[in-house]
C-alpha cells in the first residue's frame, strides 16, 4: 500500500473527488480483503466484512483530515469490523478444524510460485489453520505485524494499545502460534524454553 | 515459574531489533541453550512464513457493489445497512429458497407470538381466579342474597293468582333452618358473649356466619331465633325510624301495635283500629331492647306491604310427627302462592326451653298469605290425621316473654268470648273430634279490647266455622295479606302458660 498516492487520493476524496475515492478504494480493497481474510479465515465472510469496511471508508472519508496515514486509518476500520464480525460469528458457531476448507483453495490465477514445493504448501496450510486457532487479540497483532508489516507504533495506533503492551502481546502471540503449529505438525508442545517449571 | 531469558530480548532478536553486541550476546546464549535456539529458529520460520503468505485478491464484484450501495444510500438518504449481499459461488440462494426461508421465519415468529399470547392469557386467567377465602366469601354472600326455594317457586306478589310462577334464576342453595337451629343449639355459651345488633333486632346467630357475633342470653330473651334467611327477610321501611326499620319477625308478631302507636302518620298496612294494639305494644316493648343505631339495613324485596299484616294470633298444630307436618305446611304454602317468611326448628333458646317446659321438638313457620286463604290453610291442616289445630294468641307463641301486667290488660271481647265459650262447651260436651281443640282455643283467646267491628265475609264465616278465631281479623279486603305464625309441636311440648292467664 503505497502511502504517498493513497494519502493524496484520500485527501482529494475528502474534498469530494469521486474519482480519487474510486482510485483509493480500488487500491486498498485487496489489502483490506487480505487482512480481513486472515482475521476471519472465511472467504465469504471476508468479502462481506470488506464490503462493510469500504462502505465505512466511503461514508467517513469526508471527515478524514490527513493527520494520520490513510492506510492505518483503513486498517483500523478493517480490524474493528473483523473483530466485531468474529464476535458475532462466535455466537453462531464455533471455530472448527475446517478453517482451511472454509478459506477454500487458492483461486485460479493466484497459484503460488511453482517453486514452492509440497512441503512449503503444507507449511502454508498449517500456518493458516494455526493462525485461525490463535486467540483473536494475538491474531490481530500477528497480522498487523507480519502481514501488514506495521511497526509497533502503528500497531499501537490501530489497536489503541501502548507500545509495550503491543510488544509483549506480540511475543505471546508468536509463542501461541508456535504451539499451534507444533500441534498441527504432530509434534508435542514443548515446554517454554527458558521457563523452569 | 522463573524465566531465565527476557521475553522482550527474544522478541527483539526475532524482530531483528538488537544491535550487534546484543545480537552476539544473545547468540552466545542460544549456543548454550539448544531449546532456546530451537524456539528462536522456529519463530523466525513462522515469521518468515507469515510475511511470505501470498496476497489474496478481493472478489471482482466487490468494489462495484460497494459503489452501488453507496449510490443507493445517497439516493435514499440512509447511512446504514446498505450492504449488498455478495453472490456466493459455493452457496447460491434461489428466490424459492428465500421465500421458503421467509415463510419459515413468519411461521416461527407467528408461533412464538401465539405462545406468548396463550401464556399471558393463562396467567391472567389464573390471576383472576378468586382465592379460597374470596370464594367462600362470595358463596356466603350468594347464600345470603339468594331467595329461598319457596320464594323461587312462588310468583311475584303482583302476579295474578292463576298465573304460573316465573322461572327463578339459578341460585346457590340456602342453608336450611334446621342446620341453623342446630348450630345455635350446639353453642349456647357462644351465644351469650356480647350484645349485638342481631339480638337487638330480634335476630340471633343460628348459622355459621362469622360476621354476626354471638348474643348474650339476657339480650336474646324475647327475641326470636332466626337464620340466615331471616337476615335476608328484613323489612324495609320508608322512614329510617327505629320502629319502622324493625325486622320481619317483630313486625310479624309483635310490632303491629308498636307501629300503630309510634308511627301513626306513616300509614302502615294496619288499620288504625287494630284490636291488639295496646297489648302488642306492651309485648313489643319487652321484646325490643335495642336502639336505632343497631338496626341493620333491610332489604327491599320484602316490604311490610308484601309481608302482610301480622296477626295477633297464630295457629298451633299439635302432632306427633312434627317434621312431616312442617313439610306439609311448606308444601301447601308452595302450592298456594304463600310466602314463607320464616321456617325454623325448635325456636326456643336453651333458657326459654327451660322456662317453657319439656319441649322436645317444636318448629315454627311464619306464612304470609291472603286473608281468604286462611280457611284453606285451616282446612288443609285439619285434613291430616292425628293432627290437632288450634288458635294460639301471640303471647303463647314460643319465645314471647309477656309480662303479667301487660297481659292483665287483655280481655276477651264479648262476641269472641261467646263464640269461643260456646265452641269450648260443645267440644267438651260432645267430644267432637273436629272441635277437640276448642278448649285450647278458649285458653288462647286473649285479645285486646276494644274489639273492632269486622265486616263479615264469606271467608271469615267459613274460617269461624272451621276453627273459631279468638280475635276478629280487622281486614275488610279478602285479598289483604296477613302474617300467620304456625307453631308445630309435639303433644308434650306445649309450653306452660302462666297461671293468671290460663283462663279468661
Amino acid at each position: 500500500m503505497a502511502t504517498r498516492p493513497e494519502q493524496q487520493w484520500a485527501l482529494a476524496a475528502a474534498g469530494g473527488d469521486q474519482a480519487a475515492l474510486a482510485k483509493l478504494l480500488e487500491t486498498i480493497q485487496h489489502r483490506v480483503y487480505t487482512l480481513v481474510l486472515r482475521m476471519v479465515s472465511h472467504r465469504d465472510d471476508a468479502a462481506e466484512v470488506t464490503q462493510d469496511v469500504l462502505l465505512k471508508i466511503v461514508q467517513n472519508i469526508s471527515v478524514f483530515k490527513g493527520q494520520s496515514d490513510v492506510r492505518t486509518w483503513a486498517i483500523r476500520i478493517a480490524m474493528n469490523q473483523s473483530i466485531s464480525h468474529l464476535r458475532k460469528r462466535k455466537l453462531r458457531r464455533t471455530a472448527s478444524l475446517d478453517q482451511q476448507a472454509e478459506e477454500g483453495p487458492t483461486p485460479p490465477g493466484r497459484e503460488p510460485d511453482p517453486a514452492w514445493n509440497v512441503q512449503q504448501r503444507e507449511s502454508l496450510d498449517h500456518l493458516r489453520v494455526a493462525l485461525s486457532r490463535v486467540e483473536e487479540s494475538f491474531r490481530g497483532v500477528l497480522v498487523l505485524r507480519d502481514i501488514e508489516q506495521m511497526d509497533y507504533q502503528q500497531i499501537s495506533q490501530v489497536l489503541d494499545l501502548p507500545a509495550g503492551t503491543v510488544k509483549s502481546r506480540l511475543f505471546r502471540a508468536r509463542l501461541a502460534l508456535r504451539q499451534e503449529m507444533m500441534a498441527l505438525e504432530g509434534t508435542p508442545v514443548t515446554a517454554r524454553p527458558g521457563v523452569t517449571p | 515459574m522463573n524465566a531465565r531469558y527476557d521475553d522482550i530480548l527474544i522478541l527483539d532478536y526475532v524482530e531483528g531489533q538488537l544491535d550487534d553486541e546484543q545480537r552476539k550476546a544473545f547468540e552466545m546464549l542460544m549456543v548454550a541453550d539448544p531449546a532456546l535456539r530451537a524456539l528462536v529458529r522456529r519463530m523466525l520460520q513462522d515469521r518468515q512464513a507469515l510475511r511470505s503468505m501470498p496476497f489474496d485478491q478481493a472478489p471482482p464484484n466487490l468494489l462495484p457493489q460497494v459503489m452501488q450501495s453507496q449510490e443507493r444510500q445517497m439516493l435514499l438518504g440512509t447511512q446504514s445497512s446498505g450492504r449488498i449481499k455478495l453472490q456466493s459461488a459455493s452457496l447460491p440462494i434461489s428466490p424459492a429458497a428465500r421465500r421458503r426461508h421467509r415463510l419459515m421465519m413468519l411461521t416461527s415468529y407467528g408461533g412464538l407470538a401465539a405462545s406468548v399470547v396463550i401464556v399471558v392469557g393463562v396467567i391472567i386467567h389464573v390471576l383472576r381466579q378468586p382465592t379460597l377465602s374470596e370464594r367462600v366469601r362470595e358463596e356466603r354472600q350468594l347464600v345470603l342474597n339468594s331467595p329461598t326455594k319457596k320464594e323461587r317457586s312462588a310468583p311475584p306478589p303482583d302476579q295474578p293468582p292463576g298465573q304460573a310462577p316465573a322461572q327463578a334464576p339459578a341460585q346457590a342453595p340456602t342453608p336450611t333452618s334446621e342446620v341453623s337451629s342446630s348450630a345455635q343449639a350446639a353453642s349456647p355459651p357462644a351465644a351469650a358473649a356480647a350484645p349485638t345488633a342481631a339480638a337487638t333486632m330480634g335476630h340471633s346467630t343460628t348459622d355459621a356466619i362469622p360476621e354476626i357475633p354471638p348474643v348474650p342470653a339476657e339480650t336474646i330473651r324475647g327475641a326470636r331465633l332466626t337464620g340466615a334467611r331471616d337476615k335476608r327477610e328484613r323489612i324495609a321501611a320508608p322512614v329510617p325510624s327505629p320502629v319502622q326499620s324493625r325486622t320481619l319477625d317483630e313486625t310479624s308478631d309483635v310490632a303491629l301495635a308498636d307501629r300503630a302507636d309510634s308511627d301513626k302518620d306513616t300509614a302502615p298496612p294496619v288499620p288504625p283500629a287494630a284490636p291488639a294494639a295496646p297489648a302488642v305494644a306492651a309485648i313489643a316493648s319487652v321484646s325490643k331492647p335495642a336502639g336505632p343505631a343497631t338496626e341493620p339495613e333491610i332489604p327491599e324485596e320484602i316490604s311490610p306491604d308484601k309481608a302482610g299484616t301480622p296477626l295477633d294470633v297464630g295457629l298451633e298444630v299439635v302432632t306427633s310427627e312434627v317434621g312431616l307436618s312442617r313439610g306439609d305446611v311448606l308444601k301447601w304454602a308452595a302450592s298456594n302462592r304463600v310466602r314463607i317468611l320464616k321456617t325454623e326448628a325448635d325456636p326456643l333458646s336453651p333458657a326459654d326451653r327451660d322456662a317453657a317446659g319439656p319441649i322436645s321438638r317444636t318448629q315454627e313457620v311464619v306464612l304470609s298469605l291472603e286473608a281468604q286463604q286462611l280457611p284453606m290453610l285451616v282446612s288443609h291442616l285439619n285434613q291430616r290425621q292425628g293432627q290437632q289445630v288450634q288458635w294460639m294468641r301471640s303471647g303463647d307463641l314460643p319465645r314471647r316473654q309477656v309480662q303479667a301486667n301487660s297481659l292483665s290488660k287483655l280481655t276477651l271481647p264479648a262476641t269472641t268470648q261467646a263464640a269461643t265459650q260456646s265452641v269450648a262447651a260443645g267440644a267438651s260436651g260432645a267430644g267432637d273430634e273436629s272441635n277437640s281443640l276448642s278448649a285450647n282455643a278458649a285458653v288462647a283467646a286473649y285479645v285486646a279490647e276494644p274489639a273492632p267491628k269486622t265486616v263479615a265475609t264469606d271467608w271469615h264465616a267459613l274460617l269461624m266455622r272451621q276453627l273459631p278465631m279468638p280475635v276478629d281479623i280487622p281486614l275488610h279486603d279478602p285479598a289483604a295479606r296477613v302474617q300467620v305464625p304456625i307453631v308445630i309441636r309435639e303433644p308434650e311440648a306445649r309450653p306452660a302458660a302462666p297461671a293468671n292467664e290460663a283462663q279468661p
